[in-house]
């Protein structure tokens, strides 16, 4: 195996007008969880299906698994377990039929007896054991999201590509999904896209961040969380203008939220050095007409990162 | 084991789990409802066309058999086929199945030849078989044949049907491929199956190696079509029909496969 599952450089594609990937560039590390994040319409699934096989890109190439996409794309395919958004599966199939049929497209499956008990495995794992002989149709979103895992790891795969594979689920079930994705990681590669930043926080190694078919962000969660800067909040009573002025003034500051909360100002001060903000902070806010009620430093979140790089209102 | 060998192993692993899987589907619930209903049918249509003292119709009852099994399978055919092929790339379960280690050539034609078999059987071959048992033995009113014709020659004329079938559903199966709405293919094909038909088109030469000469009735009592001939101990002059019939089949699904290969799911 190669270090990375899968490697992109340069991704373009455009629907007619449309610019869906902008100069797509990745890697993801053989072995990691990825988390693959951004807003709807960010290009996420469209770099999935690029991947899979199953659109051509505009421009650009891209490796997984050591296969160039396109040129052997079979090959690759052989050791991919994969996901599509809201996946849509023969509807006269059983849920054993469904991961049944699906073993049986992959070379070397198991046979009869061992066929049998893997499938048996795989839908114990993925809690749809006392499903097994429900048809497809008259299945929940969340239970035929569950099917949609289970055939996607029925093979054994060293690389798992999931799109938003906790849509549709309840909270058991996302957790559930969850454990599941973290279970399998470390000799399975796991590639998902998600909207649900606290899962991408309890089980990835490595997070992509796609805004406007560009990324914005990659790298193991903990460099992409540092390189987003660090938050202070500081309680403060008092005249704070001139405080406030000298603060947003400063290259290191990149944004400060204040909020009333009565007689006390509080402020989120974003800071974009971490080493500077640390020598340079307490002496700015020491000088001025108020008093500093509190002062301390939080541990930044996936979902400041997010909305940092990409904007709360940045879904188009 | 070499590259080559191993993408073999694997393009045929993934095609012969599709048409398992095809086929699969037609032993069960969908292989019983299908078989009911054209046995029904296509029995049915006989009986009353053929056996009732108000029949309106001067044809024999194998010639009437005959017409039957061309025009209730090549449509069920068609109009299964667009389903299969339209319904599949629109609500992406095509896109889910290419997503496994299938080849897309290898879709499209193990798709096809399950839906085919599959077809072939229950609408063909079954009631076919079933119609030869009990035609002759119908209180003959008017106009049915008073003995069976050789087995071996109607088992041959069932086979040469089943190849007619796969025509016109390669045609439709092309035609979804490249157009991907299901209303349309089937008024395609079915206006294609009505000028191959009747003679509503002049037939030219080069029509000997077309279904149209396999197909076509003068739709009056005597116009017998090549098949029903053959089945009436006539020699059968139009093997290079069956064998362009066949012929035009594998390539009209050769193109779909070239155009499928192009898609984006």
């Amino acid at each position: 195996m190669t270090d990375y599952a899968i490697e992109a450089r340069g991704l373009s594609k455009r629907y007619h007008k449309v610019r869906a990937l902008d100069g797509l560039s990745l890697d993801v590390a053989a072995g990691s969880i990825c988390g693959f994040l951004g807003p709807n319409g960010a290009g996420k699934s469209t770099t999935m299906k690029i991947l899979m096989g199953l659109i051509r890109p505009s421009d650009g190439h891209a490796f997984v698994l050591g296969h160039e996409v396109g040129k052997a794309g079979l090959a690759a395919r052989a050791r991919i377990g994969y996901l599509p958004q809201d996946p849509v599966f023969p509807a006269h199939f059983t849920v054993r039929g469904l991961v049944a049929y699906a073993a049986r497209l992959y070379p070397g499956h198991p046979r009869g007896r061992a066929l049998k008990r893997r499938v048996d495995e795989m839908l114990e794992q993925a809690g749809l054991a006392e499903k097994a002989r429900r048809r497809l149709p008259g299945l929940s979103g969340g239970e035929r999201q569950r099917v949609g895992v289970a055939q996607a790891l029925i093979a054994d795969p060293d690389l798992v590509i999931l799109d938003e594979p906790s849509a549709g689920l309840d909270p058991v079930g996302r957790r559930a999904m969850i454990d599941l994705i973290a279970g399998i990681g470390g000799e399975t590669t796991v590639f998902y896209s998600t909207h649900i930043l606290d899962d991408v926080e309890r089980v990835s190694d490595s997070v992509v961040m796609l805004n406007h078919g560009k990324v914005v962000a990659s790298g193991p969660l903990s460099s992409v969380l540092e390189v987003t800067g660090q938050d202070y909040v500081v309680g403060l009573r008092g005249d704070t203008t001139e405080l406030h002025t000298r603060l947003t003034a400063q290259p290191w500051v990149s944004s400060v939220v204040a909020r009333d909360r009565g007689s006390v100002q509080q402020w989120q001060v974003q800071v974009s050095d971490a080493a500077v903000a640390a020598k340079q902070l307490v002496p700015l806010l020491a000088t001025g007409d108020h008093s500093v009620l509190q002062f301390h430093l939080t541990d930044r979140r996936l979902e400041d990162a997010y909305l940092q790089m990409i904007g709360g209102s940045d879904e188009r | 084991m070499n590259a080559e060998a191993t993408a073999l192993r694997t393009s045929a692993t993934g095609t012969w789990g599709v048409l398992r899987g095809e086929l699969q589907r037609w032993l069960g619930r969908r292989g019983l409802f299908h078989l009911v209903l054209w046995l029904v049918v296509i029995e049915w249509i006989l009986y009353t066309s053929v056996a009732t003292e108000n029949q309106p119709f001067g044809y024999l009852g194998f010639e009437t058999l005959i017409n039957i099994l061309v025009i209730f399978p090549v449509m069920a055919g068609m109009v299964l086929t667009a389903a299969a092929v339209c319904g599949d790339y629109h609500d992406g379960t095509t896109g889910w199945v290419l997503g496994k280690p299938v080849p897309r050539g290898g879709y499209v034609a193990a798709s096809l030849a399950g839906l085919w078999l599959g077809l072939a059987v229950t609408t063909i071959v079954v009631p076919g078989l079933v119609a030869y048992w009990w035609l002759p033995k119908v209180e003959p009113y008017r106009f049915v044949t008073p003995e069976a014709p050789a087995l071996r020659r109607f088992l041959f004329a069932l086979g040469v049907l089943t190849v007619i079938l796969a025509f016109f559903m390669a045609v439709a199966a092309f035609l979804s491929i490249v157009i991907r709405r299901r209303g349309v293919v089937v008024a395609i094909g079915a206006w294609l199956l009505l000028m191959l038909r009747t003679p509503l088109l002049p037939y030219a030469d080069w029509m000997d190696y077309t279904p149209a000469r396999l197909i076509r009735t003068d739709l009056a009592p005597g116009g017998w079509s090549e098949i029903t001939e053959y089945i009436h101990d006539v020699p059968f002059d139009a093997m290079p029909a069956v064998l362009g019939t066949l012929a035009l089949a594998v390539a009209l699904v050769a193109g779909a496969i070239l155009v499928f290969r192009r898609l984006e799911f």
